[in-house]
C-alpha cells in the first residue's frame, strides 16, 4: 500500500474518532455548534479525500450523510437520539468501507446493501443508485484536473554564475526531461551599457511556464547545482493554486501547525524554502531588533514563493484551528519520568531550603532572613508549578466510561444514561493512573447491580432509564470523586448476614445502616459469589478500598434503599509534596497534611467537655472523637511531660476528629517520602519527610487515625 | 578560428568561425565592441558557430542592445543548428532576428 | 557536437563504469587516474566538464580543481566531485576550490548522467 493511501486511512480514522467523540459529547450538550460542525467536517473531509483517491463507494455513502449533517448544522433537522444512533452506525459503516476499499479494493455486496439500508433510514428516501452516481460524479468534477499543472519558475542568476561553470541554458534544457517548457521570458534588462558590460558576468533572468506532473521537490532538484548561483522560485500559479486550496481545506482543522509547515504539508512550498525563510526571519530579527519580526508568510510572499491568497488562506485556517483548540496547540509531550525527576529535585530543593532557613534562624542572621523568605516563596512557586505540570483533567478518565455504559446497557438490556460533571477537575497524573481500575470496578458495580431492569424500575415508580453520575470537585486540597446511581441501593440485611457469618460483627452488635454499608469494604465480605458476578474480574470492594488507601485517600459509601447508592472517594491531589502542619508529641515531630487541619484549640477539659472515658470532646456543640497521639503511637514518656496540650481538629469529608499533641510548630512544605518496608505495617503513619535540620518527621495517616479514634469512641 | 571581420560601406560583416561560449565571450567582445562605433550596421554570420551557451547568447543580446543605442542595424544571418536551437529554446528569434521572423510570418 | 568530459578517479572500476555510461550517452571521455595525471592530460583541447574523485594518491581532487581553475583555458569548466556521505566536510573545501556539483558515492550511472545533463545539456 502506498504512502498516500496510508495517509488517507489514517486521516479517515482520526476524523471518524472525532465524529464519535462529537456524537457522544452532543448527548451531554445537545446543540453544541462546534461539535455539530465537527460531525459535518468529518463526513465532508472524508468524502473529499475519497473523491481524490477515486474511492467512489466511500463518496457515495458519505455524500448523503454529509447532506443530512448540513441540514442539522443549518437547523433544518434536529439531532435527536434516533439520528445520533444512526450517525454512530454511519461512522462505523464508513470505517468499514474505508477498510475494505483500501484493503481489498472493492466493497462486498452485503456491506453496500447495509449502506443503502442505513441511508434509507437516515434520509427517509430509497437510495437509488442514481443518487449515489450523482454524488460520485460531483466528486469527480470537483477534483479532475485539466492536464498536468502549470508551474511558474523564476530564475535570477548571479553575476558569477557563468564564471562558476553554471550555464543557465543547460538547466532549462534539462527541465525538458520533466515536462514541457510551455513558455519562457528571458530577462536581459539588467544588461549594462556596452562600456560596463562584462561578457563573463551573468545578467540574465528567466520566467518559465512549465507544464509538468512533477512535484515541486523534483523541479527544485533540477536546479540543485545552481542554488548558489541563482535565486530560484517555483510558484504554482492559478490552476494549481486551486488544487492547493482544496487540499488545504481537506487538512483537518486541528492540524495547528506553523504556517510554513502547513504550506509544506500541502506541497505549496518545499522544505528548502521554509528553512530559507526561517533563516531570513532570524537574520532580520537580529538585524533590526527593534523592528517587529516579519511573519514567515510575509517573507514567503515577498520572495514570491507562494501567492498572497494562499498564505492568507493558510493563516486563516491556522487561526481557526488555534481558536478551536488553543490549549492543544501549545501542548508538548514530555516523558512523565522526566517530570517525576523534576518533582523529586524540587522536593530536595524544598528540604535544602528549609535547612538554610533553619540555620539562618539558629544563627540569628537577621539580614539574611528576608532573602531566605524570598527564596522560600520562589521555591514554593516552583513546587506548585512543577506539580501543576503533572496535573491532568479527570474528564478523560470519566469519558472512557461512556462506551462501557453504552455496551453494558446494550448487553444487559438496561437503559442507562451517563452524566459527567466536573470533568475539568485536575489531579496528579500518577493518581489518575491508579484510580482508573477502582473507578472501573465501581462503575461496573453500579451498572450491573445498582441500576435495575427497566420494568423493575417502572414498577418502583422510577423512570425506565437509570442514571449513573460521575462527578468530581476539589475540596480543601483533595479531589472528591463521586459515583452515584439511582438504582435499588444496598441490601443492609444481606450485608449484615454475611458480616455475621464471617464473624466480622457480633449478632448482638448495634449498627446503623450506614455503618453496615461500610462493611462491604472489609476483606472477605465482598463475598465470592458477589465478586464473581460483579465485574467478572473477581475483585472485591476490599481491593478497591486497598487501592484508595494506597493513594492516602478514603472511600465512603452511602445508600438509600430504592433510591440509589453513592460512592465518594477523597484523594490527595498529589502524592509528592504537600503543605504540612507540624506538631510534636512527647518530643517527636509529626506532620499533618495542612489541608486536613480544621483548627487548633487548647485542650481544656472543662471548656470542651472532654470525656476521658468515652474519648470524645464537645467542641462548641459538635461531638467528635479524639485520641492522644503519644498514646496511640506509643511514644515513650520523657521528663518534661504534660504542661499544656493542644487539640488539632482534622477533617476528611464529614469525618472529624481531634488529635491531642504537646506543641504546634506551624506550617511547612513537606516532601513525601515513601515509607520503608519496616514502617509499612505501622498504623497511623503514611509517610515520612526530611526536615531542614536533617531530622526525619513522620507524616500522619489522618484517615487511619480518624478511624481509630472513631472506633475507640464506640468501644467505650 | 575566431572572428573574420570585414567592413563594407559602413557595414561590418562578422563571420564567426568558433564557438560562442563563456570561454570565448571575453575575447569576442573585445574585438566587436570597438567596431560598433565605427559602423552603421553589423551583420553577423552564425553559420559556422560550433557551440553556443548562455554567455554566447548574452553576448549577442549585449551587441544588439549596444547597436540599438547607436541606432545601428544589427543583423544575424544563417544561424547554425546549435544557435537556432538556442534561439528557439529561449524564445529569442523575435528579439534577435526580427526581420527574418517577419518574413517567415508573412 | 560531442562534448568532452574528463573523469578523474584512482579506482579503475569507477572510471570504467562512469566512462561507459558517459560514452553511451554520447559524450567523449578522457580518463585520468589522479590529479597529477589529470593535469598532465589538460592539453588545451576543450573539456566541457570534469568529474573528479576527492581522495586520490599523488594529487587529491581538491588540489586538482584548484589547479584547474588557475588554468585560463579551463577556469570556467564545471566540476562534479565524487564524495562519500562521510566526506561532507570536504564539500565546503571543494566548493571553495571551484567545484559546482556533487554526486555521492555509491551512485548508479543514471544519477551521474543526470548530474552531467544538468550542467552541460
Amino acid at each position: 500500500m502506498d504512502d498516500l493511501t496510508q495517509t488517507f486511512i489514517q486521516e479517515s480514522e482520526e476524523l471518524l474518532t472525532q465524529m464519535e467523540d462529537a456524537l457522544l459529547a452532543l448527548e451531554d450538550e445537545p446543540g453544541d455548534e462546534e461539535q455539530i460542525n465537527s460531525l459535518f467536517r468529518a463526513m465532508h473531509t472524508i468524502k473529499g479525500a475519497a473523491g481524490i483517491f477515486g474511492f467512489d463507494p466511500v463518496v457515495d455513502f458519505t455524500h448523503p450523510v454529509e447532506t443530512v449533517l448540513d441540514q442539522v448544522r443549518s437547523g433544518g433537522r434536529a439531532l435527536d437520539d434516533e439520528l445520533a444512533g444512526l450517525l454512530l452506525q454511519c461512522k462505523d459503516h464508513t470505517a468499514a468501507l474505508v477498510e475494505q476499499i483500501t484493503g481489498v479494493g472493492e466493497i462486498e455486496a452485503t456491506l453496500l446493501a447495509d449502506g443503502y439500508t442505513l441511508l434509507e433510514q437516515l434520509t427517509g428516501q430509497v437510495q437509488a443508485p442514481a443518487v449515489a452516481a450523482d454524488a460520485a460524479q460531483e466528486g469527480v468534477v470537483e477534483q479532475e484536473p485539466v492536464g498536468p499543472p502549470h508551474w511558474l519558475i523564476t530564475l535570477k542568476f548571479h553575476p558569477d554564475a557563468l564564471r562558476n561553470g553554471i550555464d543557465p541554458v543547460s538547466f532549462i534544457r534539462y527541465l525538458g526531461n520533466l515536462g514541457d517548457v510551455v513558455d519562457l521570458i528571458l530577462h536581459h534588462d539588467q544588461l549594462p551599457g556596452s562600456d560596463a558590460f562584462d561578457p563573463e558576468s551573468c545578467y540574465l533572468g528567466f520566467d518559465i511556464i512549465f507544464h509538468s506532473d512533477a512535484s515541486k521537490q523534483e523541479i527544485q532538484a533540477v536546479f540543485e547545482f545552481a542554488e548558489d548561483d541563482c535565486d530560484i522560485r517555483i510558484l504554482p500559479p492559478a490552476e494549481i493554486e486551486c488544487a492547493f486550496e482544496q487540499m488545504m481545506d481537506e487538512l483537518p482543522d486541528d492540524h495547528t501547525q506553523r504556517l510554513g509547515e502547513m504550506l509544506l504539508a500541502v506541497g505549496a512550498i518545499t522544505e528548502h524554502e521554509l528553512t530559507g525563510s526561517l533563516q531570513q526571519q532570524t537574520e532580520q530579527a537580529t538585524a533590526e531588533a527593534e523592528a517587529p519580526v516579519l511573519p514567515v508568510g510575509h517573507i514567503l510572499v515577498e520572495q514570491k514563493a507562494v501567492s498572497r491568497e494562499l498564505v492568507d488562506k493558510a493563516l486563516d485556517k491556522q487561526q481557526k484551528a488555534k481558536q478551536k483548540a488553543s490549549h492543544e496547540a501549545s501542548l508538548i509531550r514530555v516523558d512523565s519520568a522526566k517530570l517525576g525527576r523534576l518533582i523529586n529535585l524540587v522536593g530536595e530543593l524544598v528540604i535544602s531550603n528549609a535547612a538554610v532557613k533553619l540555620r539562618v534562624e539558629e544563627q540569628g542572621l537577621g539580614e539574611l532572613s528576608e532573602l531566605v523568605a524570598a527564596s522560600e516563596h520562589l521555591v514554593e512557586e516552583i513546587r506548585d508549578n512543577a506539580l501543576q505540570l503533572r496535573m491532568v483533567q479527570i474528564g478523560d478518565t470519566f469519558s472512557r466510561f461512556r462506551r462501557v455504559v453504552r455496551d453494558v446497557s446494550r448487553d444487559m438490556e438496561k437503559e442507562i444514561e451517563l452524566v459527567i460533571t466536573g470533568g475539568d477537575t485536575e489531579l496528579d497524573k500518577t493518581v489518575v493512573e491508579k484510580i482508573t481500575d477502582p473507578l472501573t470496578h465501581l462503575v461496573r458495580n453500579s451498572l450491573d447491580h445498582g441500576i435495575e431492569m427497566p420494568q423493575e424500575r417502572l414498577r418502583a415508580g422510577k423512570p425506565a432509564k437509570g442514571t449513573l453520575s460521575l462527578n468530581a470537585y476539589h475540596d480543601s486540597g483533595h479531589i472528591v470523586i463521586q459515583i452515584r446511581d439511582d438504582g435499588a441501593g444496598l441490601d443492609a440485611t444481606r450485608i449484615r448476614a454475611k458480616a455475621e457469618a464471617i464473624g466480622l460483627v457480633k449478632p448482638d452488635q448495634v449498627l446503623t445502616d450506614k455503618e453496615i454499608y461500610q462493611l462491604i469494604f472489609a476483606p472477605g465480605l465482598s463475598t465470592k459469589d458477589k465478586a464473581s458476578n460483579l465485574s467478572g474480574r473477581g475483585v472485591g470492594m476490599d481491593v478497591v478500598r486497598r487501592n484508595i488507601d494506597a493513594l492516602r485517600g478514603i472511600i465512603d459509601i452511602d445508600s438509600e434503599p430504592g433510591t440509589g447508592t453513592t460512592v465518594t472517594i477523597h484523594l490527595p491531589l498529589t502524592l509528592a509534596i504537600i503543605d504540612g502542619f507540624m506538631v510534636s508529641a512527647r518530643g517527636e515531630r509529626y506532620i499533618i497534611p495542612l489541608s486536613m487541619v480544621e483548627e487548633c484549640v487548647e485542650m481544656e477539659a472543662t471548656a470542651w467537655q472532654v470525656d476521658e472515658d468515652r474519648r470524645y470532646v464537645n467542641l462548641r456543640g459538635e461531638v467528635m472523637p479524639y485520641l492522644s497521639l503519644a498514646e496511640f503511637l506509643q511514644i515513650p514518656h520523657c521528663h518534661d511531660d504534660h504542661r499544656r496540650e493542644s487539640l488539632v481538629i482534622v477533617r476528611i469529608g464529614h469525618h472529624k476528629a481531634g488529635f491531642v499533641v504537646d506543641t504546634l510548630h506551624g506550617e511547612l512544605q513537606t516532601v513525601i517520602k515513601p515509607l520503608g518496608r519496616i514502617f509499612s505495617g505501622f498504623r497511623g503513619i503514611s509517610g515520612s519527610t526530611v526536615l531542614g535540620s536533617g531530622e526525619v518527621a513522620l507524616i500522619l495517616d489522618v484517615q487511619g487515625l480518624i478511624q481509630a479514634a472513631t472506633a475507640q469512641m464506640q468501644l467505650h | 578560428m575566431g572572428l573574420e571581420i570585414r567592413q563594407e560601406q559602413g557595414t561590418a560583416f562578422v563571420d564567426v568561425q568558433d564557438e560562442m561560449t563563456i570561454y570565448t565571450a571575453a575575447l569576442q567582445w573585445e574585438q566587436l565592441q570597438p567596431l560598433l562605433a565605427q559602423v552603421k550596421a553589423v551583420d553577423m554570420n552564425l553559420s559556422a558557430v560550433s557551440e553556443m551557451d548562455s554567455a554566447g547568447i548574452q553576448l549577442l543580446l549585449a551587441l544588439k542592445q549596444a547597436s540599438d543605442r547607436l541606432h545601428n542595424r544589427f543583423v544575424l544571418t544563417a544561424p547554425a543548428p546549435c544557435v537556432e536551437d538556442l534561439l528557439q529554446l529561449l524564445r529569442l528569434r523575435s528579439v534577435l532576428m526580427p526581420a527574418e521572423e517577419a518574413e517567415t510570418d508573412g | 557536437m560531442d562534448k568532452t568530459i574528463m573523469v578523474v578517479d584512482d579506482s579503475a572500476s569507477i572510471r570504467q563504469v562512469v566512462a561507459i555510461a558517459l560514452k553511451g550517452a554520447g559524450y567523449k571521455v578522457i580518463e585520468a587516474c589522479d590529479g597529477r595525471d589529470a593535469l598532465a592530460k589538460l592539453t588545451g583541447d576543450k573539456i566541457h566538464l570534469v568529474i573528479s574523485d576527492v581522495n586520490m594518491p599523488n594529487m587529491d581532487g581538491i588540489t586538482f580543481v584548484k589547479e584547474l581553475k588557475q588554468n585560463p583555458r579551463y577556469k570556467f569548466t564545471p566540476v562534479i566531485m565524487l564524495t562519500t556521505e562521510a566526506g561532507k566536510d570536504k564539500m565546503a573545501e571543494g566548493k571553495a576550490a571551484g567545484a559546482k556539483a556533487w554526486v555521492v558515492k555509491p551512485f548508479q550511472p543514471p544519477q551521474m548522467l543526470d548530474a552531467v545533463a544538468k550542467l552541460i545539456m
